[in-house]
């Protein structure tokens, strides 16, 4: 994270505004993470609660559940699967990363470097293709994805999911590689490599940061959708947690015949989260450098 | 960027692919040799699929089929999660993938036999001994325009819960049994003067309970019209504006905010409440998350009374069903039909209905453990009297207009109930077309 | 007309092997994007001008009806009840996730503020959950009698609120803005750590105040991403409704009934999937004009 001046700062580092400042940042941190508290509290907690209880005796049986394969009073779920159900999200989070990264750097790579008529009108296209609200597509997918297999197919929902992502991350890309000069490919071709390896040498390293904060953005979508798998998946032990949170929580109190242990629940999203909190921590750098449109100088 | 992020690039990269070409391979790709015969069962994900698991239908179904028979039987349970089960059944039929045997819900059942998506099991059921075993009004709601379509093996209606503590502080007598509405809001007020901490003395919201409580018929079957405004309809009307507006007995907010009244029963703020016989042990029962200790000691139940007026049943109750139901397009509508009778076995239907408080549908399931608990057994003679919903195409939006009508007009705004029966006839003529409602005297649309 | 076409004739012939090669990098993702992206989007189109249901008699043979679901939508009360709704979630909610993204970027390109990688951290936070869990712990603060948002106004002493029901619009912006701020704080702060320092320099020594330096360099460089994140934002509120499902499911008396979500209750609950489709179909040209309109406003 930069912390040049800009332009802004100067005159406010008087001591009370910066006091001001903390004060209000306290408050957006209270916005922000009030949430979190219940679920990181019911996670610890033997008898959990839909709502806010400070347990007696915090333990961490919830987490051991989830592995192990023992919980207690018939909770909705053998939590054999649970375990289960962390790989298949990895699964399907590893198959959408992979796709967007390789079709969104070649499409924002040739946007870049290409020139046509119509290139305005067709990045322009390229943002509204999916305009149509993804319930009103939802029966005309499913039966598309009948057709191609991809039914019970975790690398199906990947790639389902992936064309869902793609209009940003191709936009995200190609301001990434905006942001490398053509000189240095000029270089690469003038010390005698052709095209293709100039673009493996050269251009891919540097635009290294642009594929990081891609692989974030479509790793959290493959990780955290819920329709996506729910059309196409159909067996229990192929669930993403998505799905097996689906299962096991219900938070409606007209909902007939469920038993939740909301312990189990809130332990098994804590544990959905850490992946995401990885992905993040090692591509957090890179985050800054998001380039959506070139910025003309006046 | 670092090594680091270069090699985790690369690793992920490089597993990506091994893993996607692998999976793909395996489930896109590769096909058994066909000399098995695959059938496929659709049920809840979690607790349902557990339960078939536990009770190992399926191993025994594919070694009686090959033992008796020598077909090779590969049953493959397919799941959805239990929210939005029933829309996401939908959606598999209309998209033509539903699986062969089919857990459900009995509220659609005309719609998806009028799609054309379920078995007629009419010819497999005449053949059947045991379909006798099965209660008349079960074997009904398993049929439409005279063919049956589904076998059910849980059903569950409405009783009336009370708490016996809150009663005794109140003076009210224990066991109580209302005779008619007037008996219900006049314990509730009780309920009000005595025990003030009470929040909400009764919760009664089920419009359709009070439709059959009230004796409307809902549907004309001879003219194939639904009913949108009648003298009964009024009353069900005005027992909510009684027990919401005019007595406040029960507070709006618990509906509109949707307030936990399984919690408020626990903790005792609620009184009386109408609700599912399956609450007695799958909320209230030991180790559940509302757990109420002593249950049998301080919660009395007594069945739903009608309104009392003329004309009136004695008592009201309603129950849909859930069991299993086979797809029409199956290519083994016989092994289909076999891994069903499977399924609703008696013992089955025991094992599941009582830890779940759920009624059986036969009589031969009243086994065991089931047997003898009292509850159940009190809760078995609310079939007797229960009422089927009407079993027509758009029943189910008559219905959702009802409760939307109560929510949006009655306990939002206080219409009183002639305006929201208005209010609700309009709607449903909207909705239906104006050829297939009517109204009985003294009212015209 | 006669140049038009010779200008496009001559860039024609201009074309280089090179250029088709590059071209065809395109080929992966607009074949991706086609098939799962158009060809449902036109198939939802289509079913639009007919009459088909999910399930009953209509399901087996829809027939088409032209425009008259359209017609249906002008008179339906409903119908129009729902687009003021959406207006006011999505204008509110686009203001309130720009301001939140706005301010936090400020303090993560400020000098003064110590402890960035902690704010960052915690500034995004909300993006980082998984979408199925952010209703979820939401109900669970929201809750009239027991949510942690009402136990916390008791012990401050203030009145507790009827979140879910009275403030039902007000929460499902408050989530929503929650949860979705992250994307334009990081495109806010991207752009605003690449305007170069000089032009900062060079105004200041010229003599300009800040709010001159703010109006006339920062604000035209920026404009663009901020434009492009606006168009993304405003497509995805008019897309999203799992806060108002969870919370309201339409709310009391239609008052959070997003059009999103009442193209889910036509197709899905009342089972028209034609009318429902007509729905989607008008939110996707509320959404593509109003596109347009904003990309023409900052003279794109």
């Amino acid at each position: 994270m930069t912390s040049e001046n800009r332009g802004f700062g100067k005159s406010l580092a008087e001591p009370s505004i910066k006091i001001i400042g903390y004060v209000v940042l306290a408050f957006m941190a209270l916005y922000i993470l009030t949430p979190f508290i219940w679920l990181f509290i019911t996670a610890f907690n033997p008898r959990g609660s839909p709502f806010l209880e400070i347990p007696e005796n915090p333990t961490l049986e919830n987490f051991i559940a989830i592995f192990t394969g023992t919980t207690k009073r018939g909770a909705a779920a053998h939590s054999v699967y649970m375990a289960t159900w962390i790989k298949n999200s990895l699964i399907v989070a590893a198959t959408t990363m992979f796709i967007v990264i390789v079709t969104s750097a070649m499409a924002g790579y040739a946007l870049s470097r290409l020139d046509f008529p119509g290139k305005n009108l067709f990045m322009l296209g390229l943002l509204l293709i999916g305009f149509m609200p993804s319930l009103t597509k939802l029966l005309p997918l499913y039966k598309l994805c009948i057709i191609f297999g991809f039914v019970n197919n975790l690398c199906g929902v990947g790639l389902v999911i992936a064309s869902g992502v793609l209009p940003t991350q191709i936009w995200v890309m190609k301001g990434f590689f905006d942001g490398i000069p053509r000189e240095l490919e000029e270089q690469a071709w003038i010390c005698g490599c052709n095209r293709l390896t100039a673009l493996f040498r050269v251009v891919l390293p540097a635009a290294g940061p642009g594929v990081m904060v891609v692989a974030l953005m479509s790793f959290l979508s493959g990780w955290g959708n819920f329709t996506v798998p729910l059309i196409l998946v159909r067996s229990e032990d192929l669930y993403p947690i998505s799905l097996g949170i689906a299962t096991i929580f219900t938070h409606n109190p007209g909902e007939v015949g469920l038993v939740v242990d909301y312990g189990v629940v809130a332990a098994l999203s804590i544990v959905y989260m850490i992946p995401s909190l990885i992905i993040y921590y090692v591509t957090r750098r890179h985050l800054l450098k998001i380039r959506l449109a070139r910025m003309e100088v006046r | 960027m670092t090594t680091l992020e270069k090699a985790l690039l690369v690793l992920s990269i490089i597993l990506a692919i091994g893993w996607g070409s692998t999976i793909y391979y395996y489930t896109a790709i590769y096909r058994p040799k066909p000399t098995i015969i695959t059938i496929t069962l659709e049920t809840k994900a979690g607790l349902w699929a557990d339960f078939i698991r536990e009770m190992k239908v399926i191993p025994k179904f594919e070694d009686k089929m090959w033992n008796e028979r020598g077909i090779l039987v590969r049953v493959r349970m397919i799941t959805a999660p239990h929210k939005g089960y029933a829309d996401k059944v939908i959606a598999d039929f209309a998209a033509g993938v539903a699986g062969d045997v089919v857990w459900m819900k009995s509220d659609p059942l005309p719609d998806m036999v009028e799609s054309g998506w379920l078995l007629d099991l009419t010819p497999y059921v005449q053949k059947w001994d045991k379909w006798n075993q099965f209660y008349p009004s079960m074997q009904e709601l398993g049929s439409y325009k005279e063919k049956v379509y589904a076998i059910w093996v849980e059903t569950a209606p409405q009783v009336v819960y009370y708490r016996k503590d809150l009663f005794e502080a109140a003076g009210l007598p224990v066991p109580w049994q209302p005779k008619s509405w007037d008996d219900i809001i006049d314990a509730a007020l009780a309920i009000k003067e005595k025990l003030p901490d009470v929040d909400v003395p009764l919760y009664a919201i089920n419009p359709t309970l009070a439709a059959i409580g009230a004796g409307e018929k809902m549907y004309d079957p001879e003219d194939g019209k639904f009913i949108v405004k009648s003298e009964e309809l009024l009353d069900a009307f005005k027992f909510f504006y009684d027990a919401s507006i005019r007595y406040g007995v029960t507070p709006p907010a618990v509906k509109l905010e949707k307030w936990d009244t399984r919690k408020l029963f626990q903790d005792g703020e609620l009184a009386i409440l109408v609700d599912g016989v399956w609450c007695w042990s799958e909320k209230w029962g030991p180790g559940m998350p509302y757990e109420i200790e002593n249950r049998e000691e301080v919660v009395g139940y007594a069945h739903f009374p009608g309104s009392g007026k003329p004309g009136a049943p004695q008592y009201a109750s309603y129950t849909g069903g859930y069991g299993y139901m086979i797809n029409a397009k199956t290519e083994h509508p016989d092994l289909a039909w076999e891994l069903l009778k499977d399924l609703v076995a008696p013992e089955i239907a025991a094992e599941w209905n009582y830890p779940t408080s759920h009624l059986a549908c036969r009589k031969d399931a009243v086994i065991g453990k089931y047997a003898e608990d009292e509850f159940l057994k009190w809760a078995t003679t609310t079939l007797e009297y229960s009422s089927l919903l009407p079993r027509v195409e758009g029943f189910s939006t008559w219905k959702k207009i009802f409760d939307d009508v109560v929510k949006d007009y009655l306990l939002t705004q206080g219409t009183s109930p002639e305006d929201c029966m208005n209010i609700f006839a309009e709607k449903v003529k909207e909705e239906l077309g104006a050829d297939r409602v009517k109204a009985l005297p003294p009212y015209s649309l | 007309m006669i140049n038009k076409i010779r200008s496009v004739m001559s860039s024609l012939t201009k074309i280089r092997r090179e250029d088709i090669f590059l071209a065809s990098f395109f080929i992966p993702a607009l074949v991706l994007l086609f098939i799962f992206q158009l060809i449902p989007t036109v198939w939802a189109i289509q079913f639009s001008f007919t009459d088909m249901a999910l399930i009953g008699r209509k399901f087996l043979n829809p027939s088409y009806v032209g425009l008259m679901n359209f017609q249906r939508l002008a008179g339906d009360r409903i119908f129009w009840k729902s687009v003021s709704a959406t207006f006011e979630y999505c204008l509110i909610s686009l203001v309130w996730r720009f301001t939140l993204g706005l301010i936090f970027s400020l303090y993560l390109t400020s000098k003064i503020f110590k402890g960035k990688s902690v704010m960052a951290a915690i500034f995004l936070f909300p993006w980082i959950t998984p979408g199925v869990l952010k209703p979820f712990i939401w109900i669970s603060v929201l809750d009239t009698r027991y949510g942690t948002a009402n136990r916390l106004l008791q012990i401050l002493g203030l009145p507790p609120q009827s979140w879910v029901y009275e403030r039902a619009m007000l929460s499902a912006i408050a989530i929503n803005s929650w949860a979705g701020y992250a994307f334009p704080m990081l495109v806010l702060a991207s752009a605003l750590t690449s305007i170069p320092k000089e032009y900062y320099e060079i105004a200041e020594i010229h003599g300009a105040s800040r709010w001159y330096r703010f109006t006339h360099i920062t604000l035209p460089l920026i404009k663009f991403p901020l434009v492009l994140c606006a168009i993304m934002i405003f497509k995805e509120d008019i897309d999203d409704f799992t806060y108002v499902y969870m919370l309201t499911d339409g709310g009391p008396n239609y008052r959070t009934e997003l059009l999103s979500l009442y193209a889910y209750h036509k197709a899905f609950v009342y089972y028209k999937l034609g009318y429902g489709s007509a729905v989607g179909l008008v939110i996707a040209a509320i959404a593509f004009i109003l596109g347009l309109a904003q990309l023409k406003a900052a003279k794109f």
